[in-house]
């Protein structure tokens, strides 16, 4: 079986700490909207939730406002199909990404969901900091893909000489630079970006190699041979 | 940091929950909320069995493990795992079972919660306590 985790372009800019971001976040459940919209608050400074509890309300509150930075939506909702309203999403704002929640755990929908399109699929059991590092790895252009996904796709996927464990091209560059001895002002500088997004890249590489710290992102990355 | 049972919570949600403000008070929040959303589904889950409503129930399932994942609530949130795997009408057979396996873990995910929010804060080590006992 080969699974389809390719790094995804990186072109759209991620927004800075400063920046304000926008979220739809849909989900029939209140409970489970609260508790997200909690785990948010509480890490981005700068947010505007919107709530949608259907795929109608989706669509509505989409087309109204085409500034949401990134959509995050519960897959079972009534009435409403995930991969149907995905489509219909990326149709209409191919450059917004799209997170999926669910209970389901299912590894074949994850890959599904990924494989159409999807920038990230999050099951509801994950906790709050997995989710925060989640939002901001799709934030800064790549895909979240859960580890027990992750791990399968690297037992199997034998095709490339160079699996890239879901990472960006720019989280790659990062790591190199990193590995090179530069700090996180001087990578900044480097690549043209504030010292936030190389933070927030550095975290989303750590957590896709299961590293508790940058040296050992990069050990990692070496041993997986996707820096040298 | 506090000592959990993790065969009933999920440990790193409620400890990103608690690192989240200093007086438990988010985790209290959705604590309640979680009470009151799973005591709702608990009535509508009966209603479908007493319906005899598959789809109904396993729709309702699906979304008290969801309310269980987000709250932390790792017994329960298994309990729904394994109900919604069956693919036959297993809840018709002994749904009293059922519903008592439900209502006790969510019992217990509250009660895990409050003795949570209620711990005294761990000391960080013997070392610091005979520090202090010295000094």
């Amino acid at each position: 079986m080969t699974m389809n985790i390719q790094p995804v372009s990186n072109e759209r800019p991620s927004p800075d700490k400063d920046t304000k971001i926008k979220i739809l976040l849909a989900d029939d459940h209140f409970m489970v909207r609260d508790g997200i919209k909690m785990v948010i608050h509480n890490n981005f400074m700068n947010t505007e939730i919107l709530d949608a509890t259907n795929g109608e309300d989706v669509l509505n509150l989409a087309s109204d406002n085409p500034d949401i930075n990134i959509f995050i939506i519960d897959y079972y909702m009534p009435n409403c199909r995930g991969t149907e309203l995905l489509t219909r999403l990326k149709n209409s704002f191919p450059a917004t990404p799209v997170i999926f929640i669910s209970s389901t755990e299912e590894r074949e929908l994850m890959k599904t969901i990924i494989d159409k399109g999807a920038s990230g699929f999050i099951p509801k059991s994950t906790s709050p900091q997995i989710i925060v590092q989640a939002i901001n790895l799709v934030l800064a252009g790549g895909t979240y893909i859960p580890k027990t996904l992750l791990e399968i796709a690297q037992q199997h996927d034998t095709s490339q000489d160079k699996p890239k464990a879901g990472l960006t091209n720019r989280q790659l560059q990062v790591l190199h630079l990193i590995a090179n001895g530069f700090t996180d002002k001087e990578i900044a500088s480097k690549l043209d970006v504030s010292h936030h997004t190389v933070k927030a890249h550095t975290t989303c590489a750590r957590n896709l190699l299961g590293a508790k710290t940058r040296t050992m992102a990069v050990e990692n990355a070496r041993k997986l041979g996707l820096i040298e | 940091m506090v000592t959990m049972n993790s065969d009933i919570l999920f440990t790193s949600t409620i400890n990103d929950y608690l690192l989240m403000d200093h007086n438990g008070d988010h985790l209290q929040t959705l604590a309640d909320n979680f009470q009151h959303a799973s005591l709702d589904l608990l009535k509508k889950i009966e209603l479908s069995i007493d319906d005899n409503d598959l789809g109904a129930w396993r729709s309702d399932i699906h979304t008290l493990k969801g309310i269980a994942g987000v709250a932390g609530a790792r017994s329960l949130h298994d309990i729904c795992d394994t109900l919604r795997s069956r693919n036959d009408n297993t809840f018709i057979d002994n749904p009293s079972h059922i519903m008592a396996e439900l209502r006790n873990a969510i019992d217990v995910y509250c009660d895990a919660i409050h003795k949570t929010l209620n711990a005294p804060p761990r000391k960080e080590s013997r070392y610091d306590d005979e520090h202090t006992t010295r000094q």
